[in-house]
């Protein structure tokens, strides 16, 4: 799994939105799944609110629409898969491929997170929210 | 759950890796980029040895080039640990020769080789602290390294591997994978021309497996110097080689990239040590235009001429299905394409599901098919349930045919159990 540290903002009466540490993504945490939930406890914000995004490496996509910038440095090569590692703009990302094409070190991909997807963890418990 | 704690585990050799290079020098030949068209630094032709009753290599020749990781995958009793043993010096061989950047080394002494070997069991002093393990190989006899050259090369190693803050720590008391970061910091400490690795994440959990052998490569890579690492995990072999050496039996059954070696093995040998679920290898024979399993099952379009019996291989991601009835009526599969554009996918010959596996972003399908059991890899969660009719069709051009006859299937412990034989039972 792929954990990108960031906080969690709720605006005002809004859904919640996980952004990261430096602000490069925002995900709006509004999709009715039953996993995302308001920490029912406000506890201090400035701790609370400090979160951890988690995502497996088969829903990170290449798209060149993404909103992730990044670059290639490790291709696992696993027969019926590949494992890309990317040194992206939040740290590095591994992307499940299949694998029928190959992409040369060092080149330049954009990733998208699938929202369905991620979980948010709270970053002091690390327990999921 | 320890949930942040592996991104920066993961992320900071790649990061460093350029650094890393610079501090490789000496005895690394740097010319050398390309790991497919360099000149070969390590080549070993025709080497055999004998271990009481066993013929551990017979007649081995391989070579590794000067910026290339090589791994030489086997089972056990291969002869990979005999080969690492032999290159090191540590055994001499009955018969071949070695060399080393073009100078024979098959009679030189295992010192002067100025190789490291790193071992499944890290093989350290326990008593010692991290420090003092690092430091051992550079205080041997007649190196006589400065002081400051020996501390400026722990303190590299341990910033390239992360073991910093354990210097001072009794080896005993490390984790099995700080005990391997400290034994692969022992072996780099010397700047040795060649790196020998004997299963060295195989003690390790698995997770800490899969995140050391990237570093392992990215490490190796930084580094410039060529290795062989020796590995029964057909997992560590695909995706840390540049290039794979497949041994059974003291030989060589085939040379060439994870893909050459995945998708066209020279033998069903070599087809079933990679791959998991294992390849699945149905027996045909030609009848019509067809190849047609034992049990009537037509499998795929036959080409006009040739042999009349084959050994089909094929991948179980390379099948694809439709789902035909029961359970949740006509509920398509994630994986489902139309059967109607190939001829061959017959409804008349269902596959019936028995098991159904959900393997993280995969769904493996055992099935009752063509007379035996079959191997099917879907995306995702599908639909398909134990039980369910479905309609396997192999992707054009993706089976894999062998000769039945070959003796690298012949009488092969390796064949699975689910290899159909005439009129096979249920």
């Amino acid at each position: 799994m792929n954990f990108i540290p960031g906080e969690l903002r709720p605006e005002g009466a809004g859904p919640p939105s996980f952004v990261s540490a430096e602000g490069q993504i925002a995900i709006e945490l509004s999709r009715p799944r039953g996993d995302f939930e308001r920490p029912t406890r406000p506890s201090p914000p400035s701790r609370a609110s400090r979160a951890t995004l988690g995502i497996r490496c088969e829903h990170v996509h290449e798209d060149p629409d993404g909103s992730i910038a990044g670059q290639v440095l490790t291709e696992e090569y696993l027969g019926s898969a590949s494992n890309v590692h990317v040194a992206s703009e939040l740290g590095r990302l591994v992307m499940r491929t299949d694998a029928t094409t190959t992409r040369a070190r060092g080149a330049r991909v954009r990733l998208r997170l699938d929202p369905d997807q991620i979980s948010v963890f709270d970053a002091s418990t690390e327990q999921r929210l | 759950m320890s949930v942040p704690v592996l991104l920066s585990a993961g992320g900071n050799l790649g990061g460093r890796g350029a650094g890393a290079g610079a501090g490789a020098g000496a005895g690394s030949p740097s010319g050398h980029t390309s790991p497919v068209t360099a000149t070969p630094f390590l080549s070993l032709r025709g080497l055999s040895k004998r271990l009481g009753r066993t013929q551990a290599l017979a007649g081995i020749s391989l070579e590794a080039h000067a910026d290339e990781l090589l791994v030489v995958l086997g089972p056990t009793g291969a002869g990979k640990t005999t080969l690492l043993r032999t290159i090191a010096g540590l055994e001499q061989p009955d018969a071949g020769s070695i060399s080393m950047a073009g100078r024979d080394v098959t009679t030189l002494d295992p010192a002067a080789r100025d190789i490291a070997l790193v071992f499944q069991n890290f093989s350290l002093y326990p008593r010692w602290t991290v420090r003092r393990n690092l430091e051992f190989p550079l205080r041997a006899p007649g190196r006589n390294l400065p002081e400051p050259e020996i501390q400026r090369r722990i303190g590299w190693a341990a910033e390239l591997l992360k073991i910093a803050r354990l210097l001072d720590r009794e080896a005993s008391r490390l984790s099995g994978g700080e005990m391997q970061r400290v034994a692969i910091g022992r072996a780099i400490v010397r700047r040795p021309r060649l790196f020998l690795m004997d299963e060295p994440l195989t003690n390790l959990d698995a997770k800490l497996r899969e995140a050391l052998r990237v570093e392992l490569v990215e490490l190796r890579r930084a580094l410039k110097t060529p290795m062989v690492f020796v590995t029964h995990d057909q997992a560590e072999a695909l995706s840390m080689a540049d290039r794979i050496v497949v041994l059974s039996e003291g030989r060589v059954l085939q040379t060439g990239t994870p893909r050459e070696i995945y998708e066209r093995p020279v033998s069903p040998l070599v087809a079933l040590q990679l791959g998991q679920p294992a390849i699945n290898l149905l027996r045909v024979r030609r009848v019509g235009g067809n190849w047609v399993a034992a049990d009537g099952t037509p499998l795929l379009p036959a080409e006009p001429s040739g042999p009349d019996e084959r050994l089909l291989g094929v991948r179980p991601e390379d099948i694809r299905l439709r789902v035909l009835s029961d359970a949740p009526q006509n509920q398509p599969a994630a994986a489902t394409t139309t059967a109607a554009s190939n001829p061959i996918a017959d409804a008349s010959h269902p596959a019936v599901v028995r098991v159904v596996e959900y393997i993280g972003p995969t769904t493996t399908l055992l099935c009752d098919w063509a007379g035996g059991q079959v191997h099917v890899v879907i995306p995702r969660r599908g639909t398909v349930r134990p039980g369910d009719h479905i309609i396997p069709r192999i992707q054009a051009g993706r089976a894999i045919l062998f000769d039945p006859s070959s003796e690298s299937t012949a009488g092969s412990p390796h064949l699975p159990s689910t290899l159909p034989s005439p009129g096979g039972s249920p």
